[in-house]
């Protein structure tokens, strides 16, 4: 996807002076390139038995990111996104289904035996939940423990058993635990104590990396400060690199340099975070910022328009863009003059159509067939002058669709909100018509022929720079690139 | 590996519930019975005599009917001669049709009954215990393979499964050295009590598919617990992880299925030597069949070691109930204190 | 109008104060419930009261574990072993009701009002639906994943409908549906607990929670509902008996943000179209300040602030409050540090919770005054609604009287015995 080289990302290090890291000057630490991880339903012994093909869920699908040393990348993004699943791959947690992760140049996919431990001692996490990520049969001093018994350390120690547990006591006290706490079991602690152990957990082998899997998104808000601001002190005192991952916008916002935004299995925005905050750039960024409910007393007057619709299911993500199924700005086609709010209840419909919510049933019931709503098109039909704007083209096809439909074909007043009026008006009910007789594929593709976006056609590209969006609202590759492309994920699927 | 709290749970539970201290008393009393054998034994369970055969219980008498013929003033006469027999309190729960007593049959059996119940459960436990992580643990096609051979094992009705076994290796292919003895908790057992090998090898076998199953379930529900990325993300190897994450988080379950397994068990067993395919003659089962021929007229030879199974099956499946309400993290309160 | 039952309080009742004209539809004066627990007597809810008006939404804000859910599931008379609600009033008013109960329960009826504690379980029950109806946090569990939504939406009409028909019926509205139906319906699918009329209700009110293609949407299944879109029919089955009073417990806590959005308009809309009244119950300030009228924050069972929006957002005066709106990051501020509040929420143990207040461990203003005596709860300067569980409603902060030891002292303290 991305081929984002470290030339260029030099340019993305974040300018927030407030965590005042200066030193980190293109010194990319881990490297992620193009990382996919599809996970296969339907694969089991008797799927494989009874012939069912396997379906494969694309939950990370194309993502590249570089961090640099010293700084916070901010994943961001809601659930079912793919962002945990990212920050676990690139740990090689799990299996990645492509692509690759570098960490100081070394491809760690490719890592084994002394290597790989060397990586793990490096690189390490902490997780979301202080519930299930503390074995409830440990004590936190075993707890704690356990990264150095498996690697040994300290290695050159007299007494092990001694030292290891002067660590843990370190340990314990720098997260602000006491060490007396040592032999207690996980349930005795708080949530909010629960995670200082964790912390404690993945600072025991000195990590230079790692990956904070929303470490304060299960805690109550005053713990939660508690936490950041720990988190945040730990990265001065142990030169920490942090991929922070979370879908708490505002969180993200106080411990971040970068964002990466993402939605879908891709990443559709990145910059540094004030830049990202203060003009958001894709529509989706625009929208997730806009619904987190500020906590003001003047927040009833600040107007939101909340996305529709839902986040697609990512076994059969979208064509093209993957937000354009609930994008505020998704494209009309050049010559089409349409409005943005018409256009998106138009799209709506289509894919509702499209993926057979409306059938050929529920087409006659938004059909005025009987006369009784049959108002409908005549009038607001005159209220907007049609003619006059349409292209020949347009009235070419009015004329012959005249003709062919006849009086049926008019659309319940309350099939839209919006004003949808003439020519445009006149195809979708040209289209149901022909749903209503049992035309699917016609109905679609009369729908398609006229309000074909480029945001269905074409999935737009996140480029390089220091703040790109993948959005066909901004500067994107030549359309011959963007044809290879749609042929390649449609080979893929 | 049992924490305070643990042990604070069990406690309670005891405390609150009669039905565990009933289960607890009789598998309390069984197991000492069975451990101590020779010392609560009043007679050697194999001397036969045959002038006290067929003694009741006590508090029980019974008739016994000799018909004979006699000549009596030259014609030939039936005596129908009733004779009462009373019970002694040498044999307080009878004798046998060969004049063995009954109470020390009954304790032997015990012991036999445990030893199998327990051994065959340890047996199965293990192998099923390690099949079943190992499945659960690598999930795919380990996992498939494993449990599918473990179904193939559920399709067959496992005492017809047992039966075929013994069948196959006989009946005392394999002598097992009593373990209480060879721990030296015990005095040397009589000659005639012989631990019967091939049962305990074939129950083991025919029930560690019920270990590797629930093995199973527990090793898929905790190997997607956070603790256990976190250990892989320090580079803890998968053995690491089996023994030291998934084995101790699985072993409430699976001890519960012991407790219950110990009991299934001995009603196995029990029917394998009802049906004369166990390697002992000291068993309940077998004691159940002999007496099967004599239940019109000495009911208590059936009877008495009917009553000794059904009793540590209940006591054992009360102990077991009594461990997994206290152990049950959802039952024994995770903490939770009321809140939102 | 409620002199007698305001005279019988401890503190004074605000009802003669009241800034809205209006009376309230439901007012809860010291409702206290506590959960018996093998370590203790837990107290979840103590002494709690408040007023929810005619057409208003009024928030509850707390961490977990500070009762906010507790409270909930006591007005609904929901709490369930080992929990019970120990003591209060939940004064409900219907004149309706209060003339049905005048005779049998004096006790109980107070002018238009009743106290849903005293009458009889019968009729508390039958007020579920009707008038106080609830919405859940997780929609997924809160729907029987093996019948249709618009079956169980149908249900839930059927249900209402048929206690209309029969109102405040002590019985069991779904009585008549015994075993013998149970099987009849079964074995015979024609034969339904639900009428037509229930099932084209049902398709109404999922087309009136925004969800499109209602019909057909209907015929599905849970698992086939997105979570904004169950929650949406979750809604939909909280209207169905057209409650006075919809108690909403974190709405949206288990949805993405931008569902949240949509979810929290579908609420603020139905609630201007039915004019009903709204608790809404969350741990996100932004929902309150974007859904609220007023607002009730809890700590530790009790109410620490409450108040109009602006008495607690611009001027609070519980330095709980106050630590709970600095604590929470901002979107639109930069600033890189956040002030939280130390230390962790207190167990709610009756036997460790002793008479002080329960907020001074953590309290940066604690004075030694704080743990001589639990606070009562008092009006302040400003509005006349705005009342708080503070001392230092009454006088300011004088550091001169501290309360001993260090904040970290007292922290490693708490800890320690803990």
């Amino acid at each position: 996807m991305t081929e984002e080289d470290s030339g260029r990302s030099r340019n993305d290090r974040g300018k927030r002076g407030a965590t005042g890291r200066a030193n980190a000057e293109g010194d990319v630490l881990l490297e992620v390139e193009d990382l996919h991880k599809y996970y296969f339903e339907r694969d089991t012994l008797t799927d494989r038995l009874l012939r069912r093909e396997a379906r494969s869920v694309q939950a990370v699908d194309g993502v590249s990111l570089a961090i640099h040393r010293g700084e916070t990348l901010g994943l961001v993004g809601e659930s079912g996104c793919g962002k945990s699943t990212t920050g676990e791959t690139l740990l090689r947690l799990r299996e990645a289904t492509d692509g690759g992760v570098y960490f100081e140049g070394e491809s760690v996919f490719d890592l084994a035996g002394e290597d790989l431990m060397a990586f793990r001692r490096r690189a390490g996490i902490v997780f979301q939940d202080p519930y299930s990520s503390l074995d409830p049969r440990m004590t936190v001093g075993q707890l704690v423990a356990e990264p150095l018994s498996v690697h040994g350390e300290p290695a050159d120690a007299e007494n092990t058993k001694e030292a290891r547990r002067e660590r843990v006591d370190e340990l314990l006290e720098r997260v602000g635990l006491s060490h007396s706490q040592r032999d207690r079991y996980p349930h005795e602690f708080s949530g909010g104590q629960r995670q200082r152990v964790g912390i404690a957990r993945a600072l025991a082998l000195e990590p230079d990396f790692l990956v904070l899997d929303e470490p304060v998104s299960a805690l109550d808000v005053s713990v939660q400060a508690q936490i950041l601001n720990l988190l945040a002190d730990l990265q001065v005192e142990f030169d920490l690199t942090y991929l922070f991952i979370a879908h708490d916008l505002s969180v993200v916002r106080h411990l971040c340099d970068r964002v990466a935004v993402m939605y879908l299995g891709e990443i559709i925005e990145r910059g540094p975070t004030d830049e990202l905050f203060e003009e958001p750039r894709h529509p989706y960024t625009q929208a997730l910022l806009e619904s987190v409910p500020r906590a003001r007393s003047d927040e009833r007057e600040r107007a939101i328009d909340p996305l529709a619709g839902d986040v697609p299911s990512p076994r059969d993500p979208p064509s093209g863009c993957r937000f354009r199924t609930r994008c505020p700005a998704v494209i009309p086609p050049d010559d089409l003059e349409i409005a943005q709010e018409g256009y998106r209840e138009v799209m709506d419909l289509r894919e509702r159509l499209e993926s057979g919510d409306v059938d050929a049933e529920r087409a006659r019931e938004l059909l005025a067939g009987d006369g009784g709503g049959a108002a409908g098109e005549g009038t607001t039909g005159s209220d907007r002058s049609n003619g006059s704007d349409e292209s020949e083209h347009g009235d070419r096809r009015g004329r012959r669709r005249a003709s062919a439909v006849g009086e049926e074909a008019r659309l319940r007043e309350d099939v839209f909100e919006a004003d949808l009026a003439g020519e445009n008006r006149a195809v979708v009910a040209e289209a149901l018509n022909s749903l209503a007789d049992g035309e699917r594929a016609e109905a679609i593709s009369i729908l398609r022929e006229r309000f074909e976006s480029v945001c269905e056609r074409t999935p737009p590209v996140l480029q390089d720079g220091p703040h790109p969006a993948a959005c066909h609202l901004y500067d994107q590759p030549t359309e011959r690139r963007g044809a290879d492309r749609t042929e390649r994920s449609a080979g893929d699927d | 590996m049992i924490s305070p709290r643990t042990l604070g749970n069990l406690r309670r539970e005891f405390r609150s519930s009669a039905l565990a201290k009933l289960g607890v008393l009789i598998v309390v009393v069984v197991v000492g019975v069975a451990v101590l054998a020779p010392m609560f034994a009043p007679h050697d369970p194999t001397t036969q005599n045959l002038d006290r055969s067929q003694l009741p219980p006590v508090g029980f008498s019974t008739t016994t009917n000799s018909t004979s013929t006699e000549m009596v003033n030259g014609s030939l006469e039936v005596i129908n001669e009733t004779n009462e027999i009373n019970a002694t309190l040498t044999y307080p729960l009878g004798t046998d049709s060969l004049g063995r007593g009954m109470l020390s049959r009954v304790i032997y059996g015990a012991r036999t009954s445990l030893l199998v119940g327990l051994l065959g459960t340890i047996l199965a436990a293990v192998v099923g215990v390690s099949v079943g992580l190992v499945a659960g643990y690598y999930r795919g096609r380990v996992d498939d393979t494993l449990m599918r051979s473990a179904d193939v094992m559920l399709a067959f009705p496992s005492l017809v499964l047992a039966i075929a076994l013994v069948g196959l290796w006989g009946r005392a292919a394999w002598r097992v050295p009593d373990p209480l003895v060879v721990a030296g908790i015990t005095p040397e057992m009589p000659a005639s009590f012989v631990l019967p090998g091939t049962v305990i090898v074939v129950v083991g076998l025919v029930n560690w598919v019920w270990f590797a199953r629930v093995a199973r379930g527990e090793a898929l529900s905790v190997r997607e617990q956070s603790y256990v990325k976190a250990a892989r993300s320090v580079g803890a190897s998968n053995s690491f992880i089996i023994r030291r994450h998934i084995l101790p988080n699985s072993a409430t379950p699976i001890l519960v299925l012991g407790t219950i397994q110990v009991a299934a068990i001995i009603l196995l067993e029990s029917a394998l030597s009802f049906l004369g395919f166990s390697g002992t003659t000291l068993s309940w089962g077998f004691d159940i069949a002999r007496g099967r021929d004599y239940l019109a007229s000495s009911w208590w030879i059936s009877t008495v070691p009917g009553i000794a199974i059904v009793l540590s099956v209940i006591g054992i499946n009360l102990l077991g109930d009594w461990l997994r309400d206290a152990l049950d993290p959802g039952i024994g309160g995770e903490g939770g204190s009321g809140g939102a | 109008m409620l002199e007698d039952r305001a005279g019988s309080e401890d503190a004074p009742d605000g009802s003669g104060a009241d800034t809205t004209t209006a009376d309230p539809i439901l007012e809860v004066r010291n409702l206290s419930t506590q959960f018996f627990t093998a370590e203790g007597q837990v107290n979840a809810v103590e002494s709690v009261s408040f007023d929810v008006y005619d057409g208003e939404i009024f928030g509850i804000v707390g961490e977990s574990g500070s009762g906010k859910s507790v409270t909930a599931l006591s007005i609904l008379d929901l709490v369930e072993s080992p929990g019970r609600v120990t003591a209060g009033e939940i004064w409900y008013r219907n004149p309706d009701l209060a003339d049905d109960m005048r005779d049998s329960h004096p006790e109980a009826v107070e002018g238009e009002y009743v106290d849903t504690r005293r009458v009889p379980t019968g009729v508390r029950r039958s007020l579920r639906g009707p008038t106080f109806s609830m919405i859940f946090q997780d929609p997924m569990s809160s729907f029987n994943p093996s019948i249709t939504v618009g079956e169980q939406l149908a249900e839930a009409i059927e249900v209402q409908r048929r206690a209309r028909a029969n109102p405040r019926s002590t019985r069991s509205r779904t009585q008549g549906y015994g075993l013998g139906r149970f099987l009849t319906d079964s074995l015979l699918p024609s034969r339904s607990y639900v009428s037509a009329e229930s099932r084209e209700r049902a398709t109404g009110l999922l087309d009136q929670v925004g969800i499109p293609d209602s019909a057909e949407r209907a015929a599905e299944y849970p698992n086939q509902f997105s979570g904004g879109m169950l929650q949406r029919a979750m809604v939909a089955q909280a209207l169905a008996g057209e409650p006075d009073v919809l108690i909403a417990d974190e709405p949206t806590t288990a949805l993405d943000v931008t569902i949240q959005a949509q979810i929290l308009d579908l609420l603020a809309d139905l609630q201007d179209e039915e004019d009903m009244s709204v608790i809404m119950i969350t741990h996100d300030l932004g929902v309150i300040a974007r859904m609220c009228d007023r607002v009730g924050v809890m700590y530790a069972g009790e109410i620490a602030e409450r108040g109009s929006l602006t008495d607690v957002f611009d001027r609070p005066v519980h330095p709980y409050t106050e630590g709970l709106l600095e604590s929470i990051p901002d979107p639109d501020d930069p600033a890189p540090r956040l002030q939280p509040i130390e230390g962790n929420v207190p167990s709610l143990i009756d036997s460790e919770m002793g008479n002080r207040c329960y907020f001074a461990d953590r309290c940066p203003k604690a004075m030694d005054e704080c743990v001589a005596e639990k606070p009562a709860e008092v009006d302040t300067a400003g509005s006349a609604e705005h009342r708080v569980r503070c001392v230092l409603a009454e006088r300011e902060y004088d550091p001169t009287r501290a309360l001993s030891g260090t904040e970290e002292d007292r922290e490693r303290e708490a800890s320690a015995d803990d």
